[in-house]
């Protein structure tokens, strides 16, 4: 009897919380219901206040927009996120930012399951893996966005996110690879980065540099740069093509060449040109800014992008710096680098608000306050309006605008889209640090590389 | 007892599966709809955006015979697994029989020791044991103020993979707090005729303390190797697989093969292999179980 009282007790009890929860569900549901409609309301008359909401009506619109970058670059873009908001107060747009290890990874999943961001920052290198894996982003040019503050001949490369007539992603900036030399350093050493010299005097440079003083070395790098900036450079200075034929998806690339190739990056360790592999691998990827010797300035120069040139100087501001080009194979014409952009940003298909999102990467490029906001956040700005802007306005640093220069004088051919795969760009990782670890000979290396590039063809 | 059977059973007692219903929906959409999609992917060539293609066992094929990266990564998961579990269980035991005590605070010094365990394995806290283990960190500060020379933790290969096994180690509170308890059911009794009978500290510890928590240990050790054989996080923040590939464990190679590299359709075929080695390794140890357990109640329930 007490039990089946207990259990009357308890069915009422659950049944009133039930019932209550429905309700309290239901009033929940009116009072959005009401927020929502109050919110429509207040930006109508705000549309109607500043007369620019009105064009993209007053439906309530929840965009996402990803990017990775440091907390200068993160600002900027909160600010203009901002602004646009208070232009489109039916607008929200959510920020999804952070920094760049894994922001790829994630960001394949999320085009691939179609919960990616309605705007996107994407690496140019990668961008071509996701267009040829997916029809994932929108053709700027069927949309009403203002291209004229573009140099077409700039934005039709597929590096800046021009492919096969359409315009797929927009280039963030002007960026390109260079050396960042510590100037005092240089001159105290009697080394002169400002001629045109080959991969032989780097190499000499560096022997001069240990016999100067043994805490030093000539450059700050690790695996990843001197993959991207020695392999590839060296590799497409010797062979005047790209690793794969970008057409037939061959590789264009001989054990033979990757062995000279290697053989370079053996001298590099060996001739202790830059530091052992054991030190780099706590520096790894991006962080070169990290490096304690780096900071300690003993490093002569530093690999670096045109983007990351502040982040660097930062990292240690006392000596004066300049800009160098990267080095040219003796009697090569194939500098093997171009001026390209360091990120892209694309409008995915899954965008409910396809229009809206075009209409802020409208507001992003093309509006002058917007423009004058994010400076060069994300290196030297693609459009010469923002490019006179930010001159006018001195926010563009010195030692950037040296770096786009040399970067601009570097016509070479951009890497194709098998070589800037992650998993190829893994594969030459992994033998650069086999190398420099001296776990294996370069002709061995080669070998392996090969073998495992040429399951990369199409 | 002879239970009563049950021959047939109402339409009200069909009302169990309305009120089970949120968990069984949870596990069909979340748990078993993946596992059999991630079972039929392993026989497919499915890259991400792509439409999945049926290739029969060449997944299979190519991880046990055509990819020698697989088999360092296998090498090196069981190595890791080698050092923790045995590492974790020693230290959780340790700290456990320590802290078994009644002396003053013992309740703020056993939440002390189980503070570790409350970070898991999160990103934050890998960073920071990269951070103390950089060749300027403070465990170098430590060796050089006690004028040892600098050790290369993340960069040398010799030392790359301890490091990250300590961090695992150093995360026993869960073991331990399991352990604390298992100790505190072991009955006085024994100790005491131990003692009357002039058996020594270890004497009583190796044949009283540890026959009587095996029950304990044996959890303990299925639970630690199945997350040992998981292990991902900290190879991906710590040493992101190197150097030369020291670190580079079966996560991690699943991790790049699908997300980076796309390859949803390996990547599976790989997590399958994880699923099998895992269940190997468990029912090995159950099966060895019943010569080294010891349960109270003779394994009744």
């Amino acid at each position: 009897m007490k039990k089946r009282l207990l259990a009357a007790t308890m069915a009422a009890v659950l049944t009133a919380g039930l019932c209550a929860g429905c309700s309290s569900g239901s009033s929940a549901g009116n009072s959005a219901k009401t927020a929502t409609t109050q919110a429509q309301a207040e930006g109508t008359s705000a549309a109607g206040n500043t007369g620019q909401a009105a064009a993209t009506g007053d439906e309530e619109i929840t965009l996402r927009f990803s990017w990775w970058g440091g907390d200068e670059r993160n600002a900027a873009t909160l600010e203009v996120i901002e602004q646009f908001e208070q232009l489109h107060p039916n607008v929200k747009i959510e920020a999804e930012y952070g920094g760049n290890d894994g922001y790829h990874d994630k960001l394949a999943t999320q085009l691939a399951s179609g919960t990616a961001p309605d705007i996107v920052q994407v690496d140019p290198e990668i961008f071509p893996t996701y267009v040829y894996t997916g029809d994932y982003f929108i053709d700027y040019k069927d949309y009403e966005m203002d291209l004229s503050n573009f140099e077409e001949s700039y934005i039709s490369l597929p590096i800046n996110g021009g492919y096969d007539g359409k315009q797929l992603g927009l280039p963030s900036g002007i960026s390109g690879a260079g050396i960042l030399v510590n100037k005092d350093l240089a001159d105290a050493i009697g080394l002169d980065f400002t001629k045109k010299y080959d991969w032989n005097e780097l190499i000499e440079m560096g022997k001069k540099v240990r016999e100067y003083d043994k805490d030093l070395y000539l450059l700050c790098a690790n695996k990843e740069y001197i993959a991207n900036l020695v392999v590839f450079n060296y590799g497409k200075q010797l062979i005047g093509a790209p690793f794969f034929d970008s057409d037939t998806g061959k590789m264009n690339i001989t054990e033979d060449q990757l062995k000279q190739v290697f053989d370079y990056v053996q001298l590099l360790y060996d001739e202790e040109v830059v530091a052992p592999a054991s030190y780099q691998a706590s520096y790894s990827n991006d962080n070169l800014q990290s490096d304690a010797n780096w900071m300690d300035g003993k490093y002569v120069a530093a690999f670096t992008y045109v983007s990351t040139i502040d982040v660097m100087v930062a990292a240690n501001p006392e000596p004066n710096y300049y800009l160098s080009q990267l080095p040219l194979l003796a009697g090569s014409t194939e500098s093997g680098w171009a001026s390209n952009t360091p990120q892209v940003f694309a409008v995915t298909k899954t965008s409910a608000h396809q229009e809206m999102a075009v209409e802020f990467m409208n507001y992003f490029f093309n509006d002058e306050t917007a423009v004058a906001t994010l400076g060069c956040t994300r290196s030297v700005p693609p459009t010469e309006m923002a490019r006179k802007i930010c001159t006018e306005k001195g926010v563009l640093s010195q030692y950037t605008m040296e770096g786009a220069d040399i970067a601009a004088t570097m016509g070479g051919t951009p890497n194709d889209k098998i070589s800037s795969s992650q998993e190829s760009k893994a594969i030459l990782f992994d033998s650069v640090e086999t190398i420099g670890y001296k776990a294996s000979t370069a002709d061995k290396v080669a070998a392996d590389a090969i073998n495992l590039l040429s399951g990369l063809e199409k | 007892m002879k239970q009563k059977k049950i021959s047939h059973y109402k339409t009200r007692d069909y009302q169990a599966f309305l009120y089970i219903m949120p968990w069984i929906l949870g596990f069909l959409i979340l748990q078993l709809y993946p596992f059999m999609a991630s079972l039929v992917y392993s026989f497919s060539d499915y890259n991400i955006g792509a439409k999945a293609e049926f290739v029969g066992l060449k997944n299979y094929s190519k991880l046990f015979t055509g990819d020698n990266e697989f088999w360092n990564c296998l090498k090196v998961t069981f190595v890791y697994t080698l050092y923790t579990v045995p590492g974790k269980l020693v230290m959780a035991l340790a700290v456990a029989v320590f802290l078994n005590r009644d002396i003053k605070g013992i309740n703020l010094i056993r939440t002390f020791y189980y503070i570790p365990s409350l970070f898991g394995g999160s990103v934050a806290i890998a960073i920071l044991w990269k951070l103390m283990f950089l060749d300027n960190g403070v465990i170098n500060a430590v060796l050089n103020t006690l004028h040892l020379p600098t050790v290369q933790f993340l960069g040398d290969t010799r030392y790359a993979l301890k490091t990250i096994c300590a961090l695992e180690i150093w995360q026993f509170g869960s073991s331990m707090v399991m352990f604390l308890a298992a100790l505190k059911q072991v009955p006085r009794s024994l100790y005491e005729a131990a003692e009357i009978d002039g058996a020594s500290k270890a004497k009583r510890f190796f044949r009283i303390t540890i026959p009587q928590i095996t029950p304990i240990i044996f959890f303990n050790m299925i639970m630690q190797m199945i997350q040992a054989l998981q292990n991902f996080t900290s190879a991906f923040v710590i040493t992101e697989g190197g150097p030369l590939k020291s670190t580079y464990v079966l996560g991690m190679k699943l991790y790049k093969e699908g997300f980076s590299y796309f390859k949803m359709g390996y990547a599976s075929a790989i997590s399958w292999v994880v699923f099998t080695v895992i269940l190997g390794i468990t029912l090995i140890i159950f099966g060895t179980s019943k010569f080294w357990v010891f349960y109270g109640d003779e394994g009744d329930f």
